[in-house]
């Protein structure tokens, strides 16, 4: 789905200096995954996942998205309907006055003929749970419900992947919840490709695959299991760590007998004392 | 500075269609120097009631006093009880608008008519108080910050005001795992070394049990728990229909209690749960050997 080589990417500040954001990095990432990406502001993270839809270009190295060079100019639009992108702050997000005409405002872009809208519109609004708040005004729906209607807009472009920039950062816990849920399904019943840029090790743990990156490079890539099992690692990265996880390797040194990759409490409860 | 809140009710729109009950009945007391934490999901009255405590709503039904004054009283000096209780807001830093650092802080003591050179003092000792290097950064632009030192400036910003009562809503919301980290200690040193009363509201657990000693637990606008907050966590079921999750550990060491192993229920950090759990498995241990013998 998203192939990268060898991708550095230089911003200039405005004191001329350059800022090296992405260092070198190669990436592989298939159609169907979930990927999670973590680490700290400033890691490189946000400006590598705007590479995945060519809102940058790379300032050497290559980015494919389906087979198609970022780099190839003309075909900027064919990108971006593959891969839709949702940021942080919904109220940036939001175009229109009602949520269906929100969700609308891609395919009407793309002239797609009205019916075929009306319907991209009601399917992409009922997979984010949010066909009853069609004719509702967005301003007046919850930080979660927002987002939400925010992933809609971006289903409505039909995309085959979906790059979210920490979606759930200005969220409460339901809020989180509803997006989080709403992704997961989407990626398991719907196919499409997830990569999710995330600072809440709760949310990177329910991914298939989790990238850690750091100085703009990637430094840790594998299965959540195999990432947050890693406790002394993350912690000079100054990363979250499952407490189950750091709780079991403590245990373990202890003698007793539990994986140092337990990642939930059921599974640390089965270990302690089976059934 | 003891703030008492009686029998607190507060409405929305009163009197029209969309009326909305925020606060019902609400009653507390907080003791100067405390450290307590206010949790609750949106909509559970927590911005509302915070907003009374500085004034920023005058209590319609019930009562609140800050240090023995009503604030619900006619003649009331709205300007020395904001000056007493600070409020940060949710993303602060949204509110910052000045073209430096210093100037940024200085506004609101400025406002108060105080000397330029009493105006700097408190300007130095706020930043220096947020754990910036006043020199550092007073000449620069609060733009080329990153969020989280941003956010302390807008906190500074409060500080300035020298407040003895300084409430945070959400602060770290946004922030990544070091900048969060980074401020709540920061906060807890602002506790402890200036003395003051802090309330932080969060709905986040796990967090809000590592800084305080007593949690409020807000729910549909009354106050659901209120005590310490070991006490709150044995509420776990109450808890989970409010829909606030308690730690991940302590939800281990209730599961492990549930199948029997005794290990105390309120636990929440990793070196509390390892101790309680190998004092259990020993006795389990020493338990089967005694049978075998």
């Amino acid at each position: 789905m998203i192939r990268v080589e060898g991708l550095t990417h230089v911003y200039q500040t405005r004191q001329g200096q350059e800022l090296k954001a992405v260092d070198g990095v190669d990436l592989n990432i298939a159609p169907g995954e979930f990927v999670a990406i973590i680490g700290h502001n400033g890691s490189g993270k946000s400006t590598l996942a705007k590479h995945f839809n060519a809102l940058l270009t790379p300032t050497s190295g290559r980015v494919w998205v389906a087979g198609i060079s970022t780099s190839d100019a003309g075909r900027l639009w064919e990108i971006r309907q593959k891969v839709g992108m949702v940021f942080q702050n919904p109220d940036n997000q939001i175009v229109a006055t009602t949520v269906e005409e929100d969700a609308a405002f891609g395919p009407e872009n793309l002239g797609v003929a009205p019916a075929e809208i009306r319907r991209r519109v009601d399917e992409a609004l009922q997979a984010v749970g949010m066909e009853e708040y069609a004719r509702h005004a967005p301003h007046l729906l919850s930080g979660g419900q927002k987002q939400r209607v925010a992933i809609a807009g971006v289903l409505a472009m039909r995309p085959a992947c979906i790059v979210l920039d920490e979606p759930t950062a200005m969220l409460d816990p339901v809020g989180r919840e509803e997006v989080l849920g709403t992704i997961k399904r989407l990626n398991r019943d719907e196919g499409i490709t997830v990569v999710l840029i995330t600072h809440f090790m709760e949310e990177a743990v329910e991914a298939g695959r989790v990238i850690v990156m750091e100085n703009g490079r990637i430094v840790m890539d594998g299965k959540p299991k195999e990432v947050f099992s890693q406790v002394r690692r993350l912690k000079e990265l100054h990363l979250d760590v499952p407490p189950i996880t750091e709780l079991a390797q403590s245990l373990a040194r202890e003698g007793v007998p539990v994986t140092p990759d337990t990642l939930t409490v059921e599974e640390m409860v089965q270990q302690l004392l089976g059934n | 500075m003891a703030i008492v809140v009686k029998n607190l009710t507060y409405t929305y729109m009163k009197g029209t269609p969309l009326a909305a009950t925020a606060l019902h009945d609400v009653s507390f007391t907080i003791e100067d120097g405390e450290f307590v934490g206010i949790i609750g999901q949106t909509g559970s009255g927590k911005s509302t009631l915070i907003q009374h405590l500085n004034a920023l709503i005058r209590p319609e039904l019930g009562r609140v006093s800050v240090d023995g004054v009503d604030l619900g009283a006619r003649k009331v000096n709205l300007r020395a009880i904001r000056e007493k209780v600070g409020l940060v807001f949710q993303f602060p830093e949204h509110q910052v608008f000045e073209e430096t650092v210093a100037a940024d802080t200085a506004f609101g003591p400025r406002n108060l008519g105080l000397s330029d050179a009493a105006v700097a003092r408190r300007v130095k000792d706020a930043i220096a108080a947020v754990g910036l290097d006043y020199e550092a950064v007073k000449g620069r632009s609060p733009y080329e910050l990153s969020g989280g030192q941003l956010r302390l400036i807008a906190i500074a910003g409060v500080l300035a005001m020298q407040p003895r009562v300084l409430i945070l809503d959400e602060p770290t919301a946004g922030l990544d795992p070091r900048g969060r980290d980074e401020l709540l200690e920061k906060i807890r040193q602002m506790y402890e070394e200036l003395g003051i009363t802090v309330i932080l509201v969060s709905h986040n657990m796990e967090e809000v049990a590592r800084m305080v000693k007593r949690l409020i637990v807000m729910h549909r606008g009354r106050i659901a728990l209120d005590g310490p907050v070991r006490e709150i966590f044995r509420q776990a079921e109450l808890l989970r229909e409010i829909g606030l999750a308690t730690p991940q550990l302590t939800q281990l060491a209730r599961r492990l209690r549930e199948k029997g192993l005794k290990v105390d229920e309120t636990v929440f950090t990793v070196e509390e749960a390892r101790v309680e759990i190998l004092a259990a498995l020993g006795q389990n241990q020493a338990r089967r050997f005694g049978n075998l013998g």
